[in-house]
């Protein structure tokens, strides 16, 4: 049994991995704007503020008096000393939405996109997949040939301290903070990941408890994550990595970091599938995935789905509702099938899973996903800024909202520390287990 | 005429975008003869003359277009193919690094789509009613031939200039709008409601950059709103009664498999 290594490199991701380089290591030179820049930003401002006004699925913004938003902050762009300063205005007034995809990327996100990434450029990673567990930050997986494998670090190794800074102190707040979010898994990840992110190249130094529970140091190079580079229009870019894999007893079991680029993501789902057509059962794992193009999702329901008309939910806008249709595959898998989600799982995993669950023969493992389920486009600002924004919300096949409310698994699984040090996946194990009890076999 | 590549944003394969983010179905106008609307029927006969009239069209047997589909709230072009034959040939590929492949095609009894992304399907009700009519090669230049009726409902200005608005059914179709520019006779915008898989969708277009090619005016821009929404396909080339093989309509294998289901 392997345990899959995922690199969850998706907008979500992407952003939190911006914002925190931001955080930790400022890189914009300040300097006084322009005329013409501070223009920019108020248009910049203005294009934000007016599509969220016009286009939010939700008219009265939940209560919010957007006008008055606008009237509040437009004076803080206006005087603004820099772009930073100007952005953080921005996201200021989107946070008051209170929901997911809503976001500003920094302009410096799209300098030489398309360009092989290089030393200096952002989303340098350690290869380092990390849960809180227990209070603690535990390494749940290890980019194979990334800088922390190659320094031995192995799951089930807490993180301790990261530049010199214990790490467990950032949690209670967070906590406490987030206590009912399903979205507080992801804010703790990212108080630890943000800390060991930064530019390609760079180092950081983090001190684990290995195994024994004997402290150690390790000295890390930032290198790109693994996987290929997509760039998908204004939305950062980020890297998909894909594997399949049979399990014990033939079970077929197939991850992947992202729903993008079906043209490499979706031969290789579909060549699984026909691989596995008769394997007692199938596994799909969308732990660590932020999401991407929900069409990716519908298309890989459509191998376990045989009736006509069945749907993965709703997206609601201001003034349509559209059904999420699935489309049969010619050759539908008609064995059991498991979902595994965390709650690093996040937009189309939760929509993938959410839109299955309940249906014959599937069932979905875990522990409950972000809540972060709002379809998105992304465009440019007049200042280069990117900015991503919801038009749609997501109403479950089973009539969930799962915006702020996530994906409750039908079996509630937790991985352990214990666990991870000898090399067993609690999560997967449990489905593997459910698999087996239902003994199905093609005749 | 109107011209495929602006005439039907869903038989483009592009409605299948409606997963990334909207969906683009949009079915454009076809006539049919009005039960009594004198005023209706001659803005469309003007429109059939001022675009060639009726002996161009009939010269016409086939066409190739090119276009590109930009989609500004995300930031992707797609581009696009699209043939078409008499009497209801009709296959688009819609194509793009970001999303793969999208088509849709008939041979005029089957209407099929199939994606990288979702694999094949066969359309069915209302949608496939839509799309088999807006598969027709003739399409305006013949509008009696679809349309149950055809009625003026009022002027509009579109783009700063007066257009007289007609409102055209098919049978058991939803009613589409057409604006036609009282001093070109051109038609300069449409509404209409897509019927898809996933439910009716609005849209607006507007249309522009008229070309004489083939003896006929086409349109080379259409610029689209659906549900808040833009997306822009501007025409790169118009072939008329080019050499298209058989195959490029054939019903695709992963089609042919769906039919023995």
């Amino acid at each position: 049994m392997t345990i899959a290594r995922r690199i969850a490199c998706t907008v979500a991701v992407a952003i939190f991995a911006a914002l925190a380089i931001l955080s930790v290591r400022p890189r914009v030179t300040l300097a006084q704007l322009s005329p013409e820049e501070r223009q920019l930003n108020v248009d910049s401002f203005e294009f934000v503020w007016k599509t969220v006004n016009d286009q939010h699925f939700d008219p009265t913004f939940g209560g919010l008096d957007w006008r008055s938003v606008h009237d509040e902050l437009l004076p803080k762009v206006e005087n603004a000393k820099d772009i930073p300063e100007a952005r953080e205005v921005m996201r200021g007034m989107l946070s008051r939405l209170h929901q997911s995809h809503f976001a500003i990327f920094p302009a410096d996100v799209y300098k030489n996109i398309n360009a092989p990434s290089k030393p200096g450029d952002l989303g340098g990673s350690t290869g380092i997949e990390e849960r809180i567990i227990d209070g603690t930050a535990i390494v749940t997986g290890v980019e194979p040939g990334g800088p922390a494998e190659r320094a031995g670090v192995r799951p089930g190794w807490e993180i301790r301290a990261i530049a010199g800074e214990e790490i467990s102190p950032l949690f209670p707040p967070i906590e406490k903070e987030f206590k009912d979010s399903p979205r507080k898994e992801s804010y703790l990840v990212r108080a630890a990941r943000s800390r060991m992110s930064g530019a390609i190249g760079d180092s950081v130094k983090v001190l684990f408890m290995d195994g024994s529970n004997r402290p150690v140091e390790k000295a890390m190079v930032l290198e790109e994550p693994r996987g290929k580079k997509i760039v998908f229009g204004n939305f950062p870019p980020m890297h998909l990595t894909f594997e399949s894999d049979t399990l014990r007893d033939g079970i077929g079991y197939f991850t992947f970091s992202s729903f993008f680029d079906p043209v490499t993501l979706m031969p290789a789902f579909n060549s699984a599938m026909q691989a596995f057509m008769e394997a007692p059962g199938f596994i799909v794992d969308v732990r660590g995935n932020p999401g991407g193009i929900a069409g990716i999702g519908m298309g890989m329901a459509g191998w376990f789905v045989e009736g006509k008309n069945i749907d993965m939910g709703t997206q609601r806008t201001r003034n349509n509702t559209l059904k999420l249709v699935i489309n049969p595959r010619a050759q539908v898998y008609r064995g059991p099938v498991a979902i595994l989600v965390d709650g690093m799982s996040g937009s189309s995993s939760e929509i993938f899973a959410g839109g299955l669950q309940g249906l014959p023969r599937i069932r979905i493992f875990g522990s409950r996903t972000m809540g972060a389920t709002l379809p998105s486009l992304a465009q440019r600002l007049p200042n280069g800024d990117g900015f991503q924004y919801a038009f749609a919300s997501y109403i479950s096949r089973n009539g969930v909202e799962l915006e702020g409310e996530g994906v409750s698994p039908d079996v509630e699984v937790h991985p352990t520390r214990e666990a991870l040090l000898t090399g067993r996946d609690a999560v997967l194990e449990a489905a593997v287990d459910w698999i087996r009890h239902q003994h199905y076999k093609v005749e | 005429m109107a011209h495929r590549i602006r005439r039907n944003p869903a038989a483009l394969g592009v409605i299948a975008l409606a997963v990334l983010f909207v969906s683009l179905g949009a079915s454009f106008p076809h006539a049919q003869a009005p039960a009594k609307a004198p005023d209706a029927d001659k803005i469309l006969e003007r429109y059939v003359t001022a675009t060639g009239g009726r002996a161009a069209y009939d010269k016409l047997q086939n066409s190739v277009s090119k276009a590109t589909l930009d989609i500004p709230s995300v930031g992707i072009t797609i581009d696009l193919m699209v043939y078409s034959a008499r009497p209801n040939k009709f296959r688009s590929i819609a194509q793009s690094p970001a999303i793969g492949s999208i088509e849709r095609g008939t041979d005029g009894k089957i209407f099929w789509e199939k994606s990288i992304m979702q694999g094949a399907r066969i359309l069915e009700g209302e949608e496939l009613a839509d799309a088999l009519r807006e598969a027709a090669f003739e399409g305006l230049a013949y509008w009696r031939t679809i349309y149950d009726s055809v009625a003026v409902a009022g002027v509009d200005t579109v783009a700063g200039s007066l257009c007289d608005k007609v409102v055209m059914k098919a049978k058991g179709g939803k009613p589409r709008t057409l604006f036609f520019d009282q001093k070109s006779g051109l038609i300069t915008k449409t509404q209409s409601i897509a019927s898809t898989q996933m439910g009716d969708i609005p849209i607006d277009a507007f249309i522009s950059d008229y070309r004489e090619v083939g003896g006929v005016l086409q349109a080379y821009k259409t610029v689209m709103s659906i549900m808040g929404q833009e997306r822009v396909i501007t025409a790169t080339s118009i072939e008329y009664n080019a050499s298209i093989p058989d195959s490029i309509f054939a019903i695709p294998a992963e089609v042919q498999a769906l039919l023995k289901k």
